[in-house]
């Protein structure tokens, strides 16, 4: 086990939440209204403890938990410190909660992806036996000073809430007390972990972290840090994709109140691959817009002054581009044998051979992320560094857009990561990255760049629009004897990751509950990506590619069963009678909403869907009327499995959350682009779920089970649109294949 | 120069006089607890009081605000919360906050004039705040706990 040196020594340079920073030696005190002012020293580093990444404590008891995943509101910073705070036995009450000082170390590398990220659902699943040990280490090494310095038995010293006590002597000692010994052992390579039986801290309730800072405004976002001396930059780019500048008013502009500078952005073409050794790429999907860089005092000068912009657009290879002809363009392709991504037995002849095909195509339109903190991020380009504050959901893109614009390499990017209010995969992206990094460097300041809402929606990335063609052979019984389907979408992956597929050709972004974490068992399978690629900017979205997926593999096989005579729930719980656990959640949503067994009534019904997603299961029961052409929901209720539940006010948050956010995707969500102009700027249209929208929701977990922690951040919205769908068929006959949904 | 009374302080402010009071708060007080989130007066997030009433501070002018009284989410409560802080951290309301300050203020809002409150009237009153990571179910039931302890003179 590495020791993180790199943590306590040279510098002590740390970004604390609400509290102090220090950088290159100086305490920087972080005040309630965002301002960034000089203290006093910093300690002495010597004697603090740091056995590892993750864990800090001081000879003044102050013990400091580093979750180096990103926390947009998912809670993952109470999810991970709560991991490590319970192998080390720390008082939860008084731990702090700390981002890392170099969130680009080694120790804080994703371990699938390879680069620095938080995303997929993955922090709690993946870095649970990592984030035990490193807690657990910490307390042994705690034990083993305390052993020492009392000479007795490691074995008979116990831990409890940031205590070790040798209970027989009735002796004790604080963590801090014992820092400055620990630090001097070595740290063992294999330590035991507790049973999960005993866990004190994980499965109880607690707060979210800092709640009380959520709640009286102390709480600092991105968008609300300032730094001496720093400017606020907005960025106007084209209505139509990617035209670019051909003149604008200059003069004029830049003689206007506040208004520090104007000029044409000017990223570079190609940008520096995020891994290292990759080379230069020239990126797809609008991680390069062009535009003009207005940098002001403050964000309202820069605004005010935007409305007198006066700019000549440049030609686009966009300009006719219509979203209602993306969507025709996915249409044509929906037959072709596409890129595989899980096949069984011999789907084609069980097609050819039975009477009883049941087919169906489904489509999504492009879909905006609407975080309510609009992107913004802070960059200050020095001559032989760059330093970031900012919601940096992907700490390597900082060092990407570093390295593209000032050449100064990656070890020399300071990042400091800020609360964020929400992402939804929005604060993955790039090209703000970019545009900040370049507007520093070329105004020589520390530059805040904001987006406004209408940026937000208009300037960035989308939820890819997308055609499924779904097709089911039935048995003569009905059985389920082979299921097709075809995604025709543009690829993910590869706008993140130039090259990515000629490593991986079926893009795995693409094809989630397509692969072998295809949830039914039937005989025959043919489900493949077909690749399309219209040029629309596309990024990750909340449960990405499980959101049309699902959405078509539970439309149809609800389809099948319907064709089949037979009762929705009942047909799934057949396809899942190989899977226990499954089975269990489904049957317990269906129980909660007290499935019918005789019917539904007119206009108002029930629909069920489920999936399995992130190693965890989910089922959801819609209750919808529908009347005068209107859907009315009038309840959701949820079952979850997600295994071990760490911090359960937190996971219900999630699911909760997710549901109204699957709502929204079933009802609202919807992009339009026509003559390559995206047509919504706003909330009023691009409408998303308020208070009085929002059903009863009750949302259940599965008894604890000691299976290890599944997903819970994106589980919930995908299956929601399924369910509504399946309950409007129900209650008035008529099928939905696209959303959101319209009656007419 | 102009003058602002911001949560019982008389301060100074030498901004243009169409500068909304939003960025008024933010940039040149210092003070962030109010949001920007639409610049619509659409989301909410960017909630104040004047005089006690629910206003957008991103569609409030400084012409708007002479000679009356605003508040923040910092002169809600800071040494002492208010009773809809308490009723928020008790539900453990926020995901990731964002919206939170402007919720509390229009919830805060409301309580002062409707001491019980039912659904409907918690509908119509919080529905210009949007919530995108969806907490409205324990925003509802943080206010009528707070509704609650209101009532009862229950102390934060």
């Amino acid at each position: 086990m590495n020791v993180q040196k790199g943590i306590s020594n040279h510098g002590r340079r740390r970004f604390l939440q609400g509290s102090a920073a220090l950088t290159a030696g100086l305490l920087l005190e972080l005040s309630p209204g965002g301002r960034v002012a000089l203290a006093s020293a910093g300690t002495d580093a010597a004697t603090v403890f740091t056995p590892n990444a993750w864990v800090e404590v001081t000879p003044d008891n102050v013990v400091r938990l580093v979750v180096h995943k990103f926390d947009s509101g998912t809670g993952v910073k109470n999810a991970l410190g709560l991991i490590v705070a319970e192998e080390l036995d720390a008082d939860w009450s008084t731990v702090e909660i700390i981002t890392p000082d170099n969130p680009l170390a080694d120790a804080y590398k994703h371990p699938l992806w390879g680069m620095h990220a938080t995303g997929g659902s993955t922090s709690v699943a993946l870095e649970w036996a990592n984030l035990r040990k490193a807690g657990a280490t910490a307390r042994a090494m705690l034990v083993n000073a305390a052993a020492k310095q009392w000479d007795v038995d490691a074995a008979s010293c116990h831990t409890e809430s940031g205590k070790v006590i040798h209970e027989a002597s009735g002796r004790s000692a604080s963590y801090g007390e014992l820092a400055a010994a620990a630090a001097a052992l070595p740290v063992p390579e294999d330590v035991p972990l507790k049973d999960v039986n005993d866990f004190s801290l994980i499965g109880k309730q607690h707060n979210s972290y800092r709640v009380k800072d959520k709640v009286t405004g102390q709480a600092q976002y991105a968008i609300d840090i300032k730094l001496p001396g720093m400017l606020t930059a907005v960025v106007v780019h084209s209505p139509v994709l990617n035209a670019p500048v051909k003149s604008f008013n200059e003069d004029e502009m830049k003689a206007l109140p506040g208004i520090h500078d104007v000029f044409v952005i000017d990223i570079p073409e190609d940008v520096t691959h995020f891994r290292s050794g990759k080379g230069r790429v020239r990126p797809q999907n609008g991680a390069i817009q062009p535009g003009i860089a207005i940098v002001a005092d403050n964000y309202w000068s820069a605004q005010k002054a935007r409305k007198k912009l006066k700019v000549e657009w440049g030609d686009s290879e966009f300009s006719d581009l219509d979203s209602d002809d993306v969507i025709q363009s996915f249409l044509e392709r929906v037959d072709d044998e596409g890129r595989k991504s899980k096949t069984a037995g011999n789907a084609k002849d069980t097609f050819e051979h039975s009477a009883h095909v049941v087919e169906a195509t489904y489509s999504m339109p492009y879909k905006a992320h609407v975080q309510l903190e609009p992107i913004s991020m802070i960059a200050w380009v020095k001559p032989d560094e760059v330093e970031y504050w900012g919601g940096a959901q992907v700490p390597t893109r900082c060092a990407q857009a570093a390295e593209t614009i000032t050449g100064i390499s990656r070890d020399k990017v300071k990042i400091h990561i800020t609360e964020a209010g929400g992402s939804f995969g929005n604060r993955e992206g790039f090209h703000w990255m970019l545009e900040v990094t370049y507007i520093s460097k070329r105004v020589n300041r520390p530059v805040k760049l904001l987006y406004s809402r209408e940026d937000d929606i208009q300037q960035l990335y989308y939820h890819s629009a997308s055609v499924h063609k779904a097709r089911a052979a039935l048995t003569p019984k009905g059985d389920m004897a082979a299921f097709s389907l075809r995604a025709v979408v543009p690829s993910i992956k590869e706008p993140d990751d130039p090259g990515f597929l000629e490593n991986m050709p079926v893009d795995p972004s693409c094809t989630e509950a397509m692969r072998d974490d295809f949830y039914y068992d039937i005989d025959g399978l043919d489900l493949a990506w077909v690749r399309q690629e219209p040029g629309v900017p596309i990024w990750w979205w909340r449960a990405v590619s499980y959101v049309p997926n699902v959405f078509a593999i539970e439309s149809l096989v609800d389809e099948a069963a319907i064709s089949a005579g037979q009762d929705p729930y009942q047909y799934r719980r057949a396809l899942l009678k190989n899977r226990p656990e499954h089975l269990a959640v489904l049957d317990r949503a269906a129980e909660m909403a007290a499935w019918p067994t005789d019917g539904q009534a007119d206009n108002r019904a029930l629909g069920i869907a489920t999936y399995e997603g992130y190693k965890s299961y989910i089922a959801v029961v819609a209750d919808v009327t529908v009347k005068d052409n209107a859907v009315t929901i009038n309840h959701i209720t949820c079952a979850v499995d997600c295994g071990l539940v760490i911090d359960p006010s937190s996971a219900h948050h999630q699911i909760y959350g997710g549901i109204v956010w699957g709502i929204s995707t079933a009802l609202h969500d919807e992009i339009t682009l026509r003559q390559g102009k995206v047509e919504q700027s706003n909330f009023h249209d691009y409408p998303v779920p308020r208070m009085a929208d929002v059903p009863p929701i009750d949302v259940e977990f599965m008894p604890p089970s000691d299976r290890q922690p599944g997903g819970v951040g994106e589980l919930s919205n995908p299956i929601v649109a399924p369910a509504i769908g399946n309950a409007i068929y129900a209650a008035i006959g008529q099928r939905l294949r696209s959303t959101p949904f319209r009656m007419t | 120069m102009q003058t602002i009374n911001v949560n019982g302080e008389s301060l100074s402010v030498d901004v243009a006089s169409d500068t909304p009071l939003l960025w008024v708060l933010r940039d040149y007080l210092d003070m962030t607890g109010t949001k920007f989130g639409c610049g619509q007066g659409l989301c909410g997030a960017c909630t104040v009081h004047l005089d006690g009433k629910a206003v957008r501070s991103c569609q409030t002018s400084m012409e708007m605000v002479a000679g009356r009284a605003v508040t923040t989410i910092e002169g809600l409560g800071k040494d002492t919360l208010h009773a809809v802080q308490a009723a928020w951290i008790a539900e453990d309301v926020p995901q990731c906050g964002y919206c939170q300050p402007g919720q509390i203020m229009s919830a805060s809002a409301m309580l002062a004039e409707q001491k019980s409150p039912t659904d409907a009237d918690i509908d119509k009153a919080m529905n210009g705040n949007i919530c995108r990571c969806g907490t409205y179910n324990r925003i509802r039931k943080a206010i009528h706990r707070a509704a609650k302890d209101l009532r009862e003179g229950v102390s934060t």
